[in-house]
This record gives structure tokens, C-alpha cells and sequence, in this order.
């Protein structure tokens, strides 16, 4: 059943057990599965609508005696709808895999359930998370970072046959013949947290890379990062490295 | 709260939120803040102005609503504009916007803020990373770039936060 699911997915469905066992209940309801989407997704808009779901669902739900998590609770009919609509939109997306966006589309299709009004109230529409999944960047093969990663692989290896470049996820990792890290792209998704960004900056730096390039498709932010600069945003047209010399016309890519 | 329906300029003016948001093109927008290092960075950096306001000739104000365009308002954490400050919604570019990072802000909506303070004719924008104690500056000359010293500061006229005294 759970063939297609992502290891998020899983995890998700993992944690709506728990929680269910939390609370007492006799079945997965669609309130666990959203408390399970909650530890997982970056969807939902702010921490304040995070701790609102959080307050709400305690506040409507029972508390019974605990369940042993080793008992096997079974779906609820509205879970089990939303499990078979979150299969439903990924196909609708051409999705081989079913992850968090997708059980969050499941649960808002699921209308008059308990998850469904919470999430409205936060502020989220079928339409709405519809767009932020298309807008998501990487995930997707035909989405604008996809594109943009493409390009600047396309345009590195063109450039400097000798250098090794090679991409994994949203990372275009760059190293010299002779020597380890020099140069790290990251093309930004657009819920890419600010505090996270600046974390793996700095990790990357410590780790000896001497050029962070950021990309942001879409708005077309470009930021660079560098031990001694720190992070800034890039206002003109050519990147540039030193030691080697390695340029990238922005005109290029964008 | 519904943040995702659009609504009119004169229905968000209309309107009170708790915590205010920012209103972008017919959509609110929560901010992310009422965690104890958001709101103990920006009570410092409003007392430390507010407590020179008549020696630097400066009003600080927090949470205001500032227009930066026909169809957009956002609410700098702290705000400080040079002389008296007389309009209930600030139409006309404060001088500098304070901007501190809650852990769920996005680098967009970061970006997206300070570029509207910045076509707004704000001069500085200062943002304030209470976690990682880094700071960052947006001016219209320099752009976007992150502060390696320790004394912010700007010119004319001259205001100077030391980060030790604000990051506890």
C-alpha cells in the first residue's frame, strides 16, 4: 500500500499512529495525520499556525487512556479518503512518488473533516498549496530550479573541462583537479528557511568550499558566500572565483 | 486566522489582526514572531533608540504599519524615523526598518520584505539573526550584505548599535 510513499510520507503516517495512540483513539483520524504532517512539512505558512493546529486538535479531541503504540490501530474512513485522494494528486501531477504535499492536498480534499477546517483556517486552499507545489523548485523536473541546475551544469562543464562538477538534490557541487571543494551552487526552493540557508553556508565554508553561489529561479536573486564577505546578494552580471578563474555570465542561466 | 482569501487595502485597514500582519497585493501575511528571542532582540533594539530618541533627534516605533506601495504594507519589527513622527500609517520612507529573524522565516519572504523597503526609499534596513548572532544591511548603494563588525551604524544622521549590547 505504502510502496509510492516518500520516507517523509512514511514518517508521517508513522507519527498519525502515534499520536493517535496519544490521544486514546480507536482509529488514525485525520487530525493525527495532520499532527503526523506537522512534525514533516514546511508547508503551513508560520510557526503560529503550527501552534494554533496544535492547541485546536487538543482542544477538540478527547483524551482517553493511552494506547500502546504495538496495537494496530486501524485508518478511519475519512483517513482512508485522504490516503486515496493523496494518490489521486500526485498522479494529477505526474508525481511517481506520494510525499507531505500530496497527503496535505489529501486531507484539504477531505472537506468536512476536522484536518480540513484547521487548515482553512490557517489559511490554506487546494488551490493555494497547488501552487506552492508548483512553485517548489527541485522537486519537480520541469520546475524553474530544475531548469536553472540544468543550465549552470550544462554551462560549468562547457566552460572548464577540468573541473568536476556534479549535482546532487539542489547542489551543484564544483572541485578542482588537484585539490577538494572549491565551489558549492545552491539553487534556493522558496520556503528554503533563512536561519537554515546561513547554517549550511557556514558549514560548507568550514568544510572548504571557497564560493557559495545561490540561486533563486524565479526572482532571479543571485547571493554569494565567501569565509571572508560572509553572505551578500550579488547585483551584477558576471560571477567570478579566483585561483582558478571561473565566470559564469548570469545572462547564461537566467 | 484566514490568510488566504484577497482582500481590499481598505478592508485591511479596517481590520485588526493579533499580531499584525503585512498586507502584499490583496493577501495578509502572518510574520513570525512571539518566540522569546524574536521579541527579546527587538525589545532591545527598541529601548536602546528609545532611550536616545531626544538625544539623536529620532522617534522609534515598533510594529507600525509602514505603505510601501499602493498595495502593500509591512510591519518592521522596529522602525525609526528622523524628527516627530505624525502619520498614523507611514506613507513617507522611515530611515531605517529593523527586521528580526524568527527560525520559520523564509529567505524570499526576507528578501521580498527588504526589497520593499528599499524601492520604498528606506534608507538603511538592518536584519537581525537573534540564533546566529549575525546581522545583515540593506542599503540602496551596498544592497544586500551581511555585517562582519561590531557596531552597526549609519550616516547622516549617525545612529551606532553595538551587537553585544543587543544580543543577550
Amino acid at each position: 500500500m505504502f510502496e509510492r510513499y516518500t520516507e517523509k510520507a512514511r514518517r508521517i503516517i508513522f507519527f498519525a499512529r502515534y499520536e493517535a495512540s496519544q490521544f486514546g483513539a480507536e482509529c488514525i483520524e485525520t487530525e493525527h495525520l495532520l499532527l503526523g504532517l506537522l512534525r514533516e512539512s514546511s508547508f503551513l505558512p508560520s510557526i503560529n499556525s503550527i501552534k494554533y493546529i496544535h492547541r485546536r486538535i487538543r482542544a477538540l479531541t478527547p483524551l482517553r487512556e493511552k494506547i500502546s503504540t504495538s496495537v494496530d490501530l486501524p485508518l478511519s474512513h475519512e483517513s482512508k479518503r485522504v490516503l486515496d485522494y493523496s494518490v489521486e494528486e500526485a498522479d494529477k501531477l505526474k508525481h511517481e512518488h506520494i510525499g507531505p504535499e500530496h497527503l496535505l492536498l489529501g486531507l484539504l480534499r477531505e472537506e468536512k473533516s476536522l484536518a480540513a477546517n484547521l487548515l482553512q483556517e490557517c489559511g490554506l486552499s487546494i488551490a493555494r498549496v497547488r501552487e506552492d507545489i508548483a512553485a517548489r523548485g527541485v522537486d519537480s523536473s520541469a520546475s524553474p530550479g530544475k531548469a536553472l541546475q540544468t543550465k549552470l551544469l550544462k554551462y560549468l562543464e562547457s566552460y572548464h573541462k577540468e573541473l568536476g562538477a556534479s549535482a546532487t538534490g539542489p547542489h551543484i557541487y564544483v572541485s578542482l583537479p588537484s585539490t577538494a571543494p572549491f565551489l558549492l551552487i545552491e539553487i534556493l526552493s522558496p520556503v528554503a528557511r533563512f536561519t537554515e540557508v546561513r547554517q549550511r553556508i557556514e558549514e560548507n565554508l568550514a568544510m572548504g568550499f571557497r564560493y557559495v553561489w545561490l540561486f533563486e529561479p524565479g526572482a532571479d536573486h543571485v547571493y554569494l558566500a565567501t569565509q571572508e564577505a560572509g553572505l551578500h546578494e550579488f547585483k551584477g552580471t558576471v560571477l567570478r572565483t579566483e585561483d582558478p578563474v571561473l565566470e559564469l555570465p548570469l545572462a547564461e542561466v537566467f | 486566522m484566514p490568510t488566504g482569501t484577497l482582500i481590499s487595502v481598505e478592508q485591511y485597514l479596517a481590520t485588526s489582526y493579533r499580531p499584525d500582519c503585512d498586507y502584499v497585493d490583496g493577501r495578509i501575511e502572518e510574520r513570525n514572531l512571539g518566540e522569546l528571542d524574536h521579541s527579546s532582540l527587538q525589545t532591545a533594539v527598541a529601548v536602546y533608540f528609545g532611550s536616545r530618541q531626544k538625544q539623536l533627534g529620532i522617534t522609534v516605533v515598533v510594529e507600525q504599519r509602514v505603505q510601501v506601495s499602493p498595495t502593500r504594507f509591512r510591519i518592521p519589527d522596529v522602525c525609526v524615523v528622523v524628527g516627530k513622527a505624525t502619520e498614523q500609517i507611514f506613507r513617507t520612507p522611515p530611515f531605517l526598518c529593523v527586521e528580526i529573524l524568527s527560525p520559520e522565516d523564509r529567505m524570499k519572504r526576507v528578501k521580498e520584505r527588504i526589497d520593499d523597503y528599499m524601492a520604498m526609499g528606506v534608507s538603511y534596513v538592518w536584519v537581525l539573526d537573534p540564533s546566529g548572532r549575525q546581522a545583515y544591511v540593506a542599503t540602496p548603494a551596498a544592497g544586500f550584505h551581511e555585517f562582519k563588525g561590531d557596531v552597526l551604524r549609519t550616516e547622516n544622521p549617525v545612529l551606532a548599535l553595538p551587537l553585544a549590547e543587543v544580543f543577550a
